[in-house]
């Protein structure tokens, strides 16, 4: 080490430096921006390096020491990337990823969280999770980072639904520097997710989700189009349409190994295969009351895996077996028996419970079976039951929400979040079911009350990335619906 | 009631009657499982119904031929009466489903391996 440089002196600085950004009150979490100190220190800190790092291959402990830890500083989340997250060390990689502090003028608990759930993931220990939970629940603000180690968490615990609605969240973040990244690995894990799925068609859209697929999500992209056998007249086959890059994408599928067994299995399995089992084709019986009851059967066996197609077939089966003329050989019969008039009325009551609780069941959407010609009154009125009950649920939520947002009760930043996605969660199970009437009235229901959460949260609790979301999908919901008052309010608040 | 539990508990098929008996042939019908099950007889232990056998008991008897001495509740039996066989779907029917693919977010390091 040259004896003319004050070496101790720029350490002691460097160290100073350091607890003051730590300390330092951070600015907009969304932006980055490099400390004005850091511009001056980082050249100090390289050169100091590299000169205790010369100074340690002539044998001085000491030296190897100081030039490992002004290595660190230098670069934390380049040694937490390949060193501490593939040990698996969930807490070391937190406090390191917080180090970067120094020179990035934001507050890096955010990324240190989605470090931390990428460590406890290579960890395979389930005794990580509970201790990243704590840590999650106890910030005061989400970031996207933030949002995306949330989502990894409730993968972890087993609520994927939950994670794959935050990152579809995420990936309406808009394209600015830092948004971008993460919008980028919420994207990275919707594809993922989709083809363990087998929803390889979902893994096609998020994999050439607009503007363009990069890296890993492109290579799983490509595997997803094979295994939909899409064609050139697919509109996201003009995404990757030369066989250039086709070809050029596969092979960068080598750059990552761990990819290796995906791409062998997509090369195994003939293009177009589902990994699910088709419905059984059955022949629908000729009476109309066996047949609705049939129907309603198999539709009470799987209710997650009907379609809309099957319940408009159950519904025109209920239709066929309780409207004239099989209803007045019921009402013939009980007239035999001595029952009272209004048989056909119970019949139908029972029926239209039974439909109501298969639409209540049903994942799939309804609205467009709602606007067809040929829709039987009995679909009518089962949604009808189902959007009532629906719109009572969601009310009675966002009337929660209001009070608790005028009375200015916080959450922790996590429970705020997972409030938001259980509204949008109503919402969406109010109009799938229902059409698009049932939008407009759900949509009318909860604008004004999460725009003003949305509000609070940016100028009370300084939150910027969840009520960023949230403007982002009240303009979406207005443009669908076609609110032109909201629209114009919306895109106001998204651009902030 | 679900409408599988109103096809198993159907008191048609409990009773082994058609829709079309006449009230005497419910108390008869009531009188010959009721002995039957007292001799423990292997025959009247179970009753057949679409969606498979299901255990006879003198209970489920003596509740079979209330609900059908009251007109209203037995038109709405007659009603929910599957008629022909169905049994429950098994795998074996299922059409040949390819194997699944590996996890991608296990591959991608997002998710442990389960």
């Amino acid at each position: 080490m040259s004896p003319d440089v004050p070496w101790v002196p720029m350490f002691h600085l460097l160290v100073l430096v350091v607890v003051v950004a730590l300390w330092a009150k951070p600015r907009d979490p969304t932006r980055r921006r490099v400390h004005w100190w850091a511009v001056v220190v980082m050249p100090v800190l390289v050169g100091a390096t590299a000169s205790w790092l010369f100074d340690a291959l002539s044998g001085t402990v000491s030296a190897w020491l100081v030039a490992v830890v002004c290595g660190v500083l230098l670069a934390p989340q380049t040694c937490c990337r390949y060193v501490f997250i593939p040990c698996g060390w969930p807490r070391a990689t937190y406090w390191l990823a917080r180090t970067a502090r120094w020179y990035w003028a934001t507050d890096s608990r955010d990324e240190a969280l989605y470090f931390a759930s990428l460590a406890a993931v290579r960890s395979g220990s389930a005794k990580r999770w509970p201790w990243l939970a704590t840590k999650v629940a106890a910030e005061t603000e989400l970031g996207g980072c933030g949002l995306l180690a949330h989502a990894i968490v409730l993968d972890a615990g087993g609520r994927t639904e939950e994670a794959r609605r935050t990152c579809i969240a995420l990936a309406s973040l808009d394209q600015t520097s830092y948004h971008r990244t993460v919008r980028d690995l919420a994207l990275e894990w919707l594809v993922a997710e989709a083809m363990t799925r087998g929803d390889f068609d979902a893994a096609t859209e998020w994999a050439f989700h607009p503007p363009s697929a990069r890296g890993k999500r492109a290579v799983l992209g490509q595997l997803a189009m094979h295994l939909t056998a899409r064609d050139a007249s697919d509109p996201f086959y003009d995404a990757a349409s030369s066989w250039w890059t086709r070809l050029q994408r596969r092979a960068w599928a080598l750059r990552w190994p761990a990819l290796l067994p995906l791409l062998r299995w997509t090369l195994r399995t003939p293009a177009g295969a589902s990994p699910t089992a088709a419905p059984r084709v059955v022949e629908p019986a000729a009476d109309p009351r066996d047949r609705a009851l049939d129907l309603q059967l198999r539709a009470d066996a799987c209710p997650a895996e009907l379609r809309a197609d099957g319940i408009f077939a159950l519904a025109l089966a209920w239709s066929a077996a309780l409207d004239e003329p099989a209803l007045s050989l019921w009402e013939e019969r009980a007239r035999a028996l001595g029952v009272p008039p209004g048989v056909g009325e119970r019949l139908r009551d029972a029926a239209l419970e039974m439909l109501v609780e298969t639409l209540r069941n049903a994942t799939c959407e309804l609205g467009a079976l709602l606007d067809r010609p040929d829709a039987p009154g009995i679909l009518h009125d089962a949604a009808f039951r189902v959007r009532s009950a629906d719109l009572e649920v969601l009310e009675d939520s966002v009337a929660a929400l209001e009070g608790r947002v005028s009375a200015d009760r916080r959450l922790a930043a996590v429970d705020e979040w997972q409030e938001w996605q259980a509204i949008v969660r109503l919402y969406e199970r109010c109009w799938t079911r229902s059409g698009l009437q049932a939008r407009t009235t759900a949509f009318t229901v909860v604008h004004r009350p999460v725009c003003a959460q949305a509000v609070w949260l940016w100028n009370q609790r300084d939150e910027r990335t969840v009520p960023h979301l949230m403007f982002r999908w009240l303009l979406d919901e207005a443009i669908a619906v076609g609110d032109a008052e909201a629209i114009t309010l919306q895109r106001s608040n998204a651009k902030l | 009631m679900s409408l599988r539990a109103k096809i198993i508990d159907n008191p048609f098929y409990v009773l082994e009657l058609a829709p079309t008996c006449a009230r005497a042939d419910i108390e008869r019908a009531q009188q010959v499982w009721l002995a039957k099950l007292e001799l423990s007889l292997q025959s009247a232990m179970s009753y057949a119904t679409p969606l498979g056998r299901r255990p006879r008991t003198p209970e489920a008897v003596r509740k079979a031929a209330d609900e059908l001495r009251d007109p209203v509740r037995r038109i709405a039996h007659e009603f929910w009466m599957l008629r022909g066989d169905r049994c429950d779907e098994t795998p074996s029917e299922a059409a040949e489903v390819a194997s699944p693919p590996p996890d991608a977010l296990v591959a991608l390091g997002l998710r442990a391996p389960r």
